[in-house]
């Protein structure tokens, strides 16, 4: 049965208009009965910076560890995810304005991060003597903030989210969307639907061959299998509201696309492993993929994510890898020197 | 728990005090390991926000904008040596946080599909 989306992201491209379509999909939504609320993070990003500075001051951080703290809250997804979980305990839907792809990507990396064994950046017992001079307020904030993330953690892993990308029909539009989408499977997401901003409509005096070239571009996004809504160009108000009124109606009808599967391991004959990372539409010649200590490094499309290997890989050197079909293949060897039971 | 103990301490190890569905204990404070999971999850966004930026960052000397290059820097400079202008290649490979990046083999159509249910093993 199709679950009807609670979370709306609108993630795209510098300048393709993520904003205005929230709003406009805000009042296309009213239309339908649906009340929904528009979070963009901006009120409770301020709040967060407060917090973590007076959390820095409070733990005696000199000015080069303050600003370490600080680089916590550059991502912007951060607090519009922790304003679009606060506002999913009361609000029928939620549309969250996460504005630019690239800082979306990098939160939602951020967010998928494993718990990994304390490697001691910051020993615990620092954070709780911090937390112990705090004034209660604050204490409240932190408990709250954890809290809050956990439940957009759990939010965006559950199947009441829709990602919908914002772009423009320009020239170019396919390409950056193989590299985008590729991207979203790189951080175990997937694009549910693409918004097409500043389609012109036919018969409405647009030049051509612009405005056809704008069309075709629809469909070839359409062609690669994934929704494409359209927003036209307005020429009037209430052409633009009828169009978003139209694309509500669309949104409330899209179910999730198949996000990237688990990753895998296959321990060979030999005594080697394979791990298998599933990166659907990602061309072969889009990825790279390397080590740094004991974490496996992927790239996309300059997007990079970093994920810890687990133990019985991180005993083990690497022989190379390859691409096949919508898989990375890493292939690993045992490490004789950390495999005193193998000699 | 005594009026000496320090407010997050929820109680000796023999008589575990109850948790709220947040970690908060009964008494009110915070319990250890809602702290240790929370500090956890710091330590975790700190090093995706700063290390995976930088690990593509092989001259230090030219990204004055990442914190850990600036580092490295700083270091290099009260080690009374230049940068990584000067390095060798062999240097640079083995600096800590860079990315050993493999060849990736010619691509492969035809193979065997993939997938299958998540082996118990990736988790951390």
């Amino acid at each position: 049965m199709l679950k009807r989306p609670r979370l709306l992201i609108l993630s795209g491209q510098s300048g393709a208009g993520a904003t205005f379509v929230a709003q406009g999909l805000r009042d296309g939504l009213l239309s339908h009965a649906v009340t929904p609320v528009v979070v963009n993070g901006s009120e409770k990003r301020a709040q967060l910076e407060a917090l973590v500075d007076r959390a820095s001051e409070t733990a005696g951080l000199g000015p080069f560890a303050r600003e370490l703290v600080r680089a916590l809250i550059r991502f912007d997804g951060l607090a519009g995810a922790l304003a679009a979980s606060e506002s999913s305990a009361t609000a029928e839907t939620v549309i969250w304005d996460a504005g630019e792809l690239d800082s979306f990507l990098r939160f939602l990396a951020v967010l998928g991060a494993s718990r990994v064994e304390l490697a001691g950046m910051i020993p615990p017992i620092a954070a709780m003597r911090a937390l112990q001079a705090l004034p209660p307020d604050d204490v409240m904030a932190w408990r709250q903030l954890l809290r809050s993330l956990e439940t957009a953690r759990a939010i965006l892993a559950g199947d009441c989210v829709r990602i919908l990308l914002i772009v423009e029909p320009d020239e170019g539009v396919d390409d950056m969307l193989t590299t985008r989408l590729g991207q979203l499977g790189l951080m175990r997401h997937g694009c549910d639907a693409v918004i097409v901003n500043g389609v012109p409509a036919q018969g409405e005096g647009w030049p051509e061959p612009w405005a056809e070239e704008r069309r075709r571009r629809v469909e070839q996004i359409r062609a690669r299998g994934v929704l494409a809504a359209v927003v036209h160009l307005d020429s009037t108000d209430s052409a633009g509201a009828i169009s978003f009124e139209s694309l509500a109606g669309e949104v409330l009808g899209i179910g999730q696309a198949p996000r990237p599967l688990a990753d895998r391991i296959d321990e060979r004959a030999d005594g080697g492993y394979e791990l298998h990372v599933h990166l659907p539409g990602v061309p072969a010649d889009g990825v790279r993929a390397g080590r740094i200590a004991d974490s496996l490094v992927i790239e996309v499309g300059g997007m990079r994510r970093q994920a810890p290997l687990m133990p019985v890989l991180s005993r083990c050197v690497i022989e190379g890898a390859g691409m096949r079909d919508d898989w990375l293949i890493v292939r690993f060897s045992r490490n004789r020197a950390l495999w005193p039971e193998a000699s | 728990m005594s009026t000496d103990d320090p407010w997050w301490f929820s109680g000796p190890a023999s008589a575990p005090e109850p948790e709220g569905a947040a970690g908060q204990s009964a008494r009110g404070g915070f319990s250890l390991s809602f702290l240790a999971a929370g500090a956890q999850q710091i330590v975790d966004m700190a090093k995706q926000a700063l290390l995976v930026p930088h690990a593509d960052h092989d001259n230090p000397s030219e990204h004055g904008e990442c914190i850990v290059c600036r580092g490295l820097v700083a270091l290099d400079e009260v080690r009374g040596r230049p940068n990584a202008d000067n390095a060798s290649d062999t240097e640079s490979a083995g600096r800590a946080g860079s990315v050993r990046w493999i060849d990736l083999d010619p691509w492969q159509p035809d193979a065997p599909p993939s997938g299958g249910d998540t082996d118990r093993r990736l988790s951390p």
